[in-house]
């Protein structure tokens, strides 16, 4: 019997999850592709501070690379990241 | 920190109006005078050695006991920060293959902004090594363009340090929401021990300093001019992009000007103008100390 509320419990906690994860991801790709701009022809952020950075966002460049491959299917991603279907 | 002794004097001006001859013959009155003085030159075209008659591979030069000079070596400090850059991300990154290393960083030299930055570093650097041991730092600056782009960073650097400490935050918030909701529990919150946080710490203090620096009472930025028609008018482009960006300079110096002109002085009416003939006999490049001492009196 008590199977079904665990199951509601955990959906009630991985709904929420699930969206913040994914405005931690675009956090982390928007972060890492200001710090890279200097390298991929957008010269707008002091390239003293990139250097600096670079070392310590391996994470965040992941993210951006991920993001990029995804950028052909975004209406999937958001269909999955809303559980639709 | 500032220092409560150290007077910096910046020359700065056109190309070829004369900023080196004239930072190199200050900073030997200085010496002269037995005040600890300590001349930096951060102008590419490196050419204060050469006033010196100095060969040398070294960066640093002690001309007597009042007197050091240093200039700035842009290609090797472009290799240095590269290397280190390099260094720092084989030895942090698990995944090297995200990056294509040596082609990025070969792009490096030529990346907008770099020079500008060494430039800053060596002034920063400079003053923290000599604040307590000397009197006068001297900068003897590179031409408008390059010098007004190194003072524009230090006011764009500190709006970008805000801007990424605020998306910083939010992202950390985000994690340790995420953590929460996930059950993770941290001893620490992650902004307080967050290492780009930190960085973005540090290079607040030092573009903090560097814009004390230049704004500080103790702090002269002399515009050199010559008498002719583009230089005057190059000084006042500098004059007033320098005000936009909230830096004012103090004296103007009128240099290989054998006569006083109306002209000139109405131009620059709001600024005492020193005036430091041409001598057509002489090919020294040494000037007389009498037109050297006003310009050091603050």
């Amino acid at each position: 019997m008590i199977h079904p509320f665990l199951n509601i419990l955990r959906g009630i906690l991985e709904a929420p999850s699930n969206l913040i994860e994914e405005e931690l991801n675009a956090y982390k790709n928007i972060f890492a592709l200001l710090i890279m701009s200097n390298f991929i022809g957008l010269p707008i952020f002091p390239t003293s501070l990139s250097l600096k950075i670079i070392p310590y966002i391996e994470e965040e460049i992941l993210t951006m690379l991920e993001h990029s491959m995804e950028l052909d299917d975004q209406l999937m991603k958001w269909i999955g990241s809303f559980d639709i279907g | 920190m500032i220092s409560d002794s150290l007077k910096v004097l910046f020359f700065l001006g056109k190309g070829g109006v004369g900023k080196t001859t004239i930072s190199c013959n200050t900073a030997n009155y200085l010496s002269k005078s037995k005040k600890h003085t300590y001349l930096l030159s951060i102008d590419p075209a490196n050419n204060v050695f050469d006033f010196y008659r100095i060969n040398s591979k070294s960066s640093i030069k002690t001309i007597n006991e009042y007197l050091t000079v240093e200039e700035l070596h842009l290609d090797k400090k472009k290799e240095e920060i590269t290397n280190k850059t390099i260094d720092s991300i084989k030895s942090q990154y698990k995944y090297l293959t995200i990056f294509n290393l040596e082609n990025i960083f070969n792009t490096l030299k030529y990346t907008p902004g770099i020079t500008e930055y060494i430039c800053l570093n060596a002034i920063y650097e400079t003053y923290i090594k000599i604040k307590d041991n000397f009197e006068y730092l001297i900068i003897d600056t590179p031409p408008t363009g390059l010098f007004i782009q190194i003072i524009a960073l230090i006011k764009n650097t500190q709006n970008w340090i805000r801007e990424l400490e605020k998306i910083r935050t939010k992202l950390l918030n985000k994690k340790e929401q995420l953590a929460n909701i996930k059950r993770i529990k941290s001893e620490k919150k992650l902004t307080d021990n967050d290492k780009i946080l930190n960085i973005l710490k540090e290079e607040e203090n030092i573009y903090t300093l560097l814009e004390n620096i230049i704004n500080d009472l103790k702090t002269n930025l002399i515009l050199i001019i010559n008498n002719d028609s583009i230089s005057k008018k190059e000084g006042l482009y500098i004059i007033n992009t320098l005000r936009e960006l909230n830096v004012n300079i103090n004296k103007v110096i009128i240099n290989k000007a054998n006569t006083k002109d109306i002209e000139l002085e109405s131009l620059y009416k709001n600024y005492y103008l020193h005036f430091i003939p041409n001598f057509e006999s002489y090919n020294s490049i040494n000037l007389d100390n009498k037109y050297i001492k006003d310009i050091v009196e603050i």
